[in-house]
């Protein structure tokens, strides 16, 4: 075999990592939305590719080299020089993908890398090379023999002609540096002060590859370093309702999945990461409650299976300050890029060669734009129940002679307070808007018909970590005719006119006594969401009870109106417990964002409504 | 390393030699790193929804008998003479069938209720940690605990195992077992079934052993 040409070898090794981060940790997340986009088989081929196109070039570039330099008898003479290129180049990238899996405590190096790895760094190199043709190496100066000069007794000092001169040296630097940078690397990773120093490396690299545009966070002296907070600042609020969130903007990341943004009335920040393919679905994958409305059916049937309650994808909220929310969006967007191709390449099996081949690119991505702290533990996770949920999924709707129900509430999710224990169970259910003239309400005139139609209502039972429920919430939508049914039960009045696309109204009580627990319990065991052990009274509807829990809102509790708008034609949800923004059903990989405003909101003081100013856009 | 023609040539045996022994090098380094594992998981993450309980031991079996398809997602095989009742769901895309074994009570037990949706807008753990809060939360469910197991054809499957207390029409209560099983499909269907039986009598009965005859399409 032929000796190794230890420059081309070294130029060949430091090229081809350098072209593999430039196109894996910029080309490839930058195109991920279209990659996902296009479906499993295509994302895991263009990788396959890059990688193929990269480690082609590297051999025969590497084998020119070699050429170049002292010709080519064959197209295997240059084999030694290029698998020792891609050797130390797979050694390279395994050694920084290791540091960034340690870094970022992800997993270790794995058996797929590491195979995967050697095929594509030295199998792909070597076909690269053997198409390189052989000649002979260009007469240079430094063929031509070394002069002597008996005088100084021995060859010239620069018996290494022109061409040559300082190469030796050169190439000597060269090799020390990547021993250096290999050994170097490793110590410093696994040192006391491996935080610190990758900390600094991380920003400095972070700004190169995302030119200063990504979340790179600050340079860390050494003293500070042991001040380096673990945690970082979260806020949380006690009561979603009388917070109510200003404003929400949606942001649908390439490649599917998206994070909702609110910002609250006190000033802090909820951010949820919702959907497949990201940091969300790690923690916590799952619906909402939710509730959407589509634009073109305001004003039209006023039945409540238009305003039907729809899952929407959901996972983990977090409570944060403006500094933590900007730190977590950016975290999460960053995460998802790389998840969702990942995740796109799981579903074929020609993603395990991609995988393989990208682990040590994703690994590094991940540290390079990773923020400084992981991402704290959420406030808060919610899951859908969907099937679990069904109202028959239980022995009471199996056995026979079993009592019988009046409604049973359909389960639609659940959230989880992670900070205080509470757990919130969200059922909906349909009330007949036509029983209000049980409870007194005549017509009125004016344009407002009779209160009729079904209204859909969203009931929140909040249960503390001991299992007492402490607190009951009832959310409904007005819009169109169902307006003027969903003011009656809410208000005790049919209301105005409003000129918003709808208007949200929330009614909640505290179960603080026996009065309010037993006004409570009603609702429940009249919405089926409760047993009731006995035959229902069949004077006693949903809607009376309804009725009176939101009587009971508006004269112990807290009882708001929103008026809500949208500034775009697309579908708007209302998450469980008083959240609200656009939805982009069905459309992942449309990289867009919505937002939704409430105009003006009001409270009931007990006597009458009172303009909300901190919910005032 | 020897220069030769002005270029510094290393041999072959030694390049090879200093590779394999910083390959190795990296191999045993890498054992220091945290976590093991598939490349893109933390060795300290999981689900928040996963199950809490310990793994179940349940298994699939086979059986003689009827094979009752469920959609086009799964089957079960039930003894001959089950009775089969179509079930109301009131979830979107979803349906529902009641199976009633030949050897059923007077309140109809032993029975399995099996639901399914085809295409499912959450996952197994997502909908099992949401239906473990809410039955947790009805008065009528007693000592309920959900586990992760392994099932066929199922990335994530959960066995979910309580008592419930049912009231009668007539008078007095009956309480009643259940294990529930949720399995999914690699296309995104959700299957959900759950069989109930007399206290005490669930680990012996004909409902159980239909719903380990569980078979994803």
């Amino acid at each position: 075999m032929e000796p190794i040409d230890v420059r081309a070898a070294a130029t060949g090794a430091i090229g081809g990592v350098v072209s593999y981060f430039a196109v894996f940790l910029v080309a490839v997340p930058a195109l991920s939305g279209m990659l996902v986009a296009a479906g499993p088989v295509v994302t895991a081929l263009v990788v396959i590719a890059a990688q193929a196109v990269i480690m082609l070039l590297l051999g025969a570039a590497v084998a020119l080299l070699v050429r170049r330099r002292r010709g080519l008898r064959s197209r295997g003479s240059a084999m030694s020089t290029v698998l020792t290129a891609g050797g130390c180049g797979l050694v390279l990238v395994l050694v920084l993908g290791a540091a960034a899996a340690a870094a970022t405590a992800q997993g270790g190096i794995t058996g797929q890398a590491v195979i995967v790895g050697a095929v594509t760094w030295l199998g792909l190199p070597a076909l690269g090379a053997a198409v390189v043709p052989p000649r002979e190496a260009p007469r240079t100066s430094y063929d031509a023999p070394a002069p002597v000069d008996f005088e100084r007794g021995g060859a010239l000092a620069g018996a290494r002609s022109y061409g040559d001169a300082g190469s030796a040296s050169l190439e000597s630097v060269g090799v020390t540096t990547v021993a250096v940078l290999l050994i170097g690397t490793l110590l410093l990773v696994l040192s006391p002060a491996g935080g610190w120093f990758t900390d600094n490396l991380r920003v400095a690299l972070c700004r190169i590859v995302t030119l200063g545009q990504g979340g790179c966070g600050a340079m860390v002296s050494p003293s500070a370093e042991s001040h380096k907070p673990k945690d970082p600042c979260v806020l949380s609020t006690d009561n979603d309702v009388r917070a109510a969130s200003l404003d929400v903007v949606f942001v649908t990341v390439k490649g599917g999945g998206t994070i909702r943004v609110e910002k609250l009335s006190d000033g802090t920040f909820r951010v949820s990461a919702e959907g497949s393919g990201g940091a969300g679905a790690q923690v916590g994958v799952g619906a909402g409650a939710s509730i959407t409305i589509d634009d073109h059916q305001f004003g039209g049937d006023a039945e409540a299976q238009l305003a039907g309650y729809v899952e929407a994808a959901g996972g983990a909220t977090w409570v944060v300050d403006e500094a933590g929310k900007n730190k977590l969006v950016d975290y999460l967007k960053e995460e998802r890029n790389w998840a969702s191709v990942q995740s796109a390449m799981s579903s074929t099996p020609l993603g395990a060669i991609g995988s393989g081949a990208t682990w040590a690119a994703h690994g590094v991505w991940n540290w390079l734009t990773g923020d400084s702290y992981s991402p704290p533990e959420p406030t808060e996770i919610y899951g859908q129940a969907g099937i679990g949920g069904t109202g028959s999924a239980n022995a009471a709707s199996v056995v026979s002679g079993a009592s019988a129900e009046v409604n049973v509430a359909t389960a639609i999710g659940s959230r989880v307070n992670v900070k205080t224990g509470e757990t919130t169970l969200y059922y909906t259910e349909q009330i007949d808007g036509s029983a209000s003239e049980n409870v007194g309400f005549a017509p009125v005139h004016g344009g407002i018909g009779q209160a009729e139609g079904k209204i859909k209502v969203l009931v929140a039972v909040t249960i503390g970590k001991d299992g007492v429920p402490v607190r009951v919430t009832t959310q409904g939508l007005a819009v169109g005719d169902a307006q003027a049914a969903a003011s009656t039960v809410f208000t005790g009045s049919l209301g105005e006119p409003q000129s918003s696309n709808g208007r949200l109204f929330t009614a909640t009580v505290d179960l603080t006594g026996p009065e309010t627990s037993r006004i409570a319990g009603d609702l429940l065991r009249a919405t089926g969401i409760m047993p009731n052990g006995t035959a229902v009274d069949q004077v006693r509807g949903a809607y009376d009870a309804l009725a009176t829990f939101t009587q009971a809102a508006r004269d112990r509790g807290v009882l708001t109106k929103q008026d809500v708008n949208s500034s775009s034609n697309t579908s708007f949800g209302i998450q469980g417990g008083g959240e609200f923004g656009p939805l982009e059903l069905g459309a992942s990989f449309k990289n867009s964002t919505d937002n939704v405003s409430s105009e003006k909101g009001y409270w009931w003081d007990g006597q009458g409504w009172r303009s909300w100013a901190e919910c005032t856009a | 390393m020897a220069l030769v023609g002005g270029v510094h040539r290393v041999r072959p045996r030694t390049a090879v030699a200093l590779v394999a022994v910083a390959v190795v090098g990296l191999l045993s380094t890498s054992g220091c790193s945290a976590g093991t594992g598939s490349p893109s998981a933390s060795s300290s993450a999981r689900p928040a929804t996963a199950p809490t309980g310990p793994p179940s031991d349940l298994t699939p079996a086979t059986a003689d008998g009827d094979e009752q398809s469920i959609g086009s997602v799964a089957t079960v095989t039930v003894p001959e003479g089950t009775t089969s009742e179509p079930g109301t769901v009131d979830v979107e895309g979803a349906e529902q069938v009641l199976l009633r074994l030949p050897d059923g009570d007077e309140q109809g037990l032993p029975a399995l209720q099996v639901t399914w949706q085809e295409d499912a807008a959450a996952g197994v753990l997502e909908q099992s940690w949401s239906t473990e809060n809410l039955k947790k939360a009805d008065q009528s469910v007693h000592d309920y605990v959900r586990s992760p197991v392994e099932w066929p054809g199922s990335d994530e499957s959960v066995v979910s195992t309580w008592t419930e207390t049912v009231p009668l029409a007539a008078g007095g209560t009956v309480e009643v077992d259940a294990l529930s099983l949720m399995v999914g499909s690699d296309d995104g269907a959700v299957v959900y079934a759950i069989a109930f039986a007399p206290a005490g009598e669930l680990d012996s009965s004909t409902s159980l052993a239909a719903l380990r005859t569980l078979t994803l399409s």
